[in-house]
C-alpha cells in the first residue's frame, strides 16, 4: 500500500490517457472488423470506425482531463475549510476555583482587607508626587 | 473671632455623625425611586469620611487632623434602645477615633458607579470605595438618647481640646423623635464650647412628608408646614461667618443667618450639605 501512495498521480493519469488512446484504437479496429463482417462498404465502415476512434479518444481525453480538475478542486476547497474553520489556538486560562454565589454573597459585596484602603490613600498620594 | 482656629495635629478637629436608622428611613430619598432614606445617609456618611481621609492624607502619612464618631440610633421591636457606635472598639460614650484609626477600619468594597466618559455620556464603571456604614432601617427613633450620649461624648472632648476649632454634629435623621423632645438636648449641646466658639450642630431631616424641600433656613417662615420642621430648624446652628462664605463660593443659597439645616435633601443635597459641614473646618496645620 505504501509502495502505491508514493505512485505521482500525474503519471497515473497520463498513463490511463494513453491506454484510453491505444484501447479506443483496438475498439476501432474491432468495429471495423464488424462492419467489413456484415457487409457494409469498405470506405464507409473504415470512416466510421476512424470517427468511433476519434470519438472515444475525444471523450477519453475530456474524461480525463475533468476527473484531474475536479479532484485538483477537492483537494484545494477541503484545505481552504480546514484553514477557515479550524478554531484559533487558544492561551491556557489560570485555573480559579470559585464557590457558588449566595443570595447573601449579592446583597453583601466582598470585602477586601481593611489596609487596602490605607494603600488606596497613599499609593495615590505617591502618583500624584510622581506627576508633580 | 470664633470659629477660625487652625486645625493642627496638636489641636484637631471633630466631627460627630449621627445616623438615624429608625424603620421610616427605608422610605425614598427625595422622591427618588429606588434610593432608600437609609442608603442615602449610608452613601453620604462613606462619601464624607473618604473625603476627610484624603485630606488628612499627606505624601505617605496620614495625619490625624481630626477625631471621628459614628453614633448610629434605633430600637427593636420591643422599643429598646439601640444605640452603637460605627467604628470599631469605639462605644457612644467614646465614639471617637483618629483619622488614621479610621482609615484603617475601612472594608474596601467594589461597587458600580455612574460617570461622565468624556463624549457626554454615562458609564457604568466598577471603582473600590471604602465603607465604614452600611443601611440599616428599623423600629423606633431615640433621638433623645442619641442626642444625649453625643452631649456626654463631647463634653469630655471639649474639656480635652479646649483650644480646638469647636466640635460639628451632623445629625442625619428623619426627624420624628419617638422618645420624646430631642430639642433641649441639642440646646445644651450647643451649649458646648471650647475657646474658639460653640459647637455647632447640622441637621438633614429627611421627612416623610412629600414637602418642597428647604436649604440653609434664616427663618422659620422659610419652612413646609411640616410639625416636626420647626423643631429640627430650632435645634440646628447658625452658620458662622466662614460657613457662609465657604457655601457661598460654592453657589449655595445662604444668606446671613442661614443654619445648617436642610429638609428633605435628595442625594445630591446631602452630600452638599456634608461636604459644606466637613469642609469649613478645612484650614490644616
Amino acid at each position: 500500500m505504501n509502495a502505491l501512495k508514493n505512485i505521482d498521480g500525474k503519471l497515473v493519469i497520463v498513463g490511463l490517457g494513453t491506454l484510453a488512446v491505444f484501447g479506443s484504437f483496438v475498439v476501432g479496429v474491432v468495429l471495423y472488423a464488424i462492419l467489413q463482417g456484415l457487409g457494409i462498404n469498405e470506405d464507409l465502415a473504415w470512416g466510421l470506425a476512424v470517427l468511433m476512434w476519434i470519438a472515444v479518444v475525444a471523450l477519453g481525453v475530456f474524461g480525463v482531463v475533468s476527473f484531474y480538475n475536479s479532484t485538483k478542486n477537492r483537494v484545494e476547497q477541503v484545505t481552504v475549510i480546514r484553514e477557515v474553520t479550524a478554531p484559533p489556538a487558544r492561551p491556557e486560562l489560570p485555573v480559579v476555583e470559585t464557590e457558588p454565589q449566595t443570595l447573601r454573597d449579592k446583597a453583601t459585596p466582598p470585602a477586601v482587607p481593611s489596609s487596602s484602603y490605607r494603600s488606596m490613600l497613599l499609593e495615590g498620594n505617591k502618583d500624584d508626587d510622581e506627576l508633580r | 473671632m470664633p470659629y477660625t482656629a487652625d486645625i493642627s495635629r496638636n489641636n484637631p478637629g471633630c466631627f460627630l455623625f449621627l445616623i438615624d436608622q429608625s424603620g421610616s428611613m427605608s422610605g425614598a430619598l427625595g422622591g427618588q425611586p429606588g434610593l432608600y432614606k437609609s442608603d442615602g445617609a449610608a452613601d453620604a456618611i462613606n462619601r464624607v469620611l473618604d473625603a476627610i481621609s484624603q485630606r488628612c492624607s499627606q505624601g505617605m502619612d496620614i495625619r490625624d487632623y481630626f477625631d471621628i464618631g459614628v453614633i448610629t440610633y434605633t430600637t427593636d421591636e420591643g422599643g429598646r434602645l439601640l444605640l452603637e457606635s460605627a467604628l470599631p472598639e469605639t462605644s457612644p460614650e467614646q465614639p471617637f477615633l483618629k483619622v488614621s484609626e479610621v482609615v484603617d477600619a475601612a472594608e474596601v468594597e467594589e461597587k458600580l458607579v455612574k460617570e461622565s466618559d468624556g463624549a457626554g455620556g454615562i458609564v457604568e464603571v466598577t471603582r473600590k470605595v471604602p465603607t465604614w456604614l452600611r443601611p440599616t432601617a428599623m423600629y423606633g427613633t431615640p433621638m433623645c438618647e442619641a442626642l444625649s450620649a453625643a452631649c456626654k461624648a463631647l463634653q469630655d472632648w471639649t474639656a480635652e481640646h479646649p483650644d480646638s476649632y469647636p466640635p460639628m454634629v451632623i445629625n442625619i435623621t428623619d426627624g420624628d423623635a419617638t422618645d420624646g423632645n430631642p430639642e433641649p438636648v441639642a440646646q445644651e449641646i450647643m451649649a458646648l464650647e471650647t475657646n474658639d466658639g460653640n459647637v455647632l450642630i447640622y441637621n438633614a431631616h429627611l421627612s416623610e412628608m412629600s414637602a418642597t424641600p428647604a436649604q440653609y433656613p434664616a427663618s422659620e417662615s422659610e419652612l413646609p408646614a411640616d410639625e416636626y420642621a420647626a423643631r429640627m430648624f430650632r435645634m440646628s446652628s447658625v452658620f458662622p461667618a466662614p460657613v457662609i462664605e465657604l457655601a457661598d463660593s460654592m453657589g449655595l443659597p445662604v444668606t446671613e443667618g442661614s443654619r445648617g439645616y436642610v429638609y428633605n435633601a435628595d442625594m445630591v443635597s446631602l452630600v452638599q450639605f456634608l461636604d459644606i459641614g466637613t469642609r469649613a473646618a478645612s484650614d490644616l496645620h
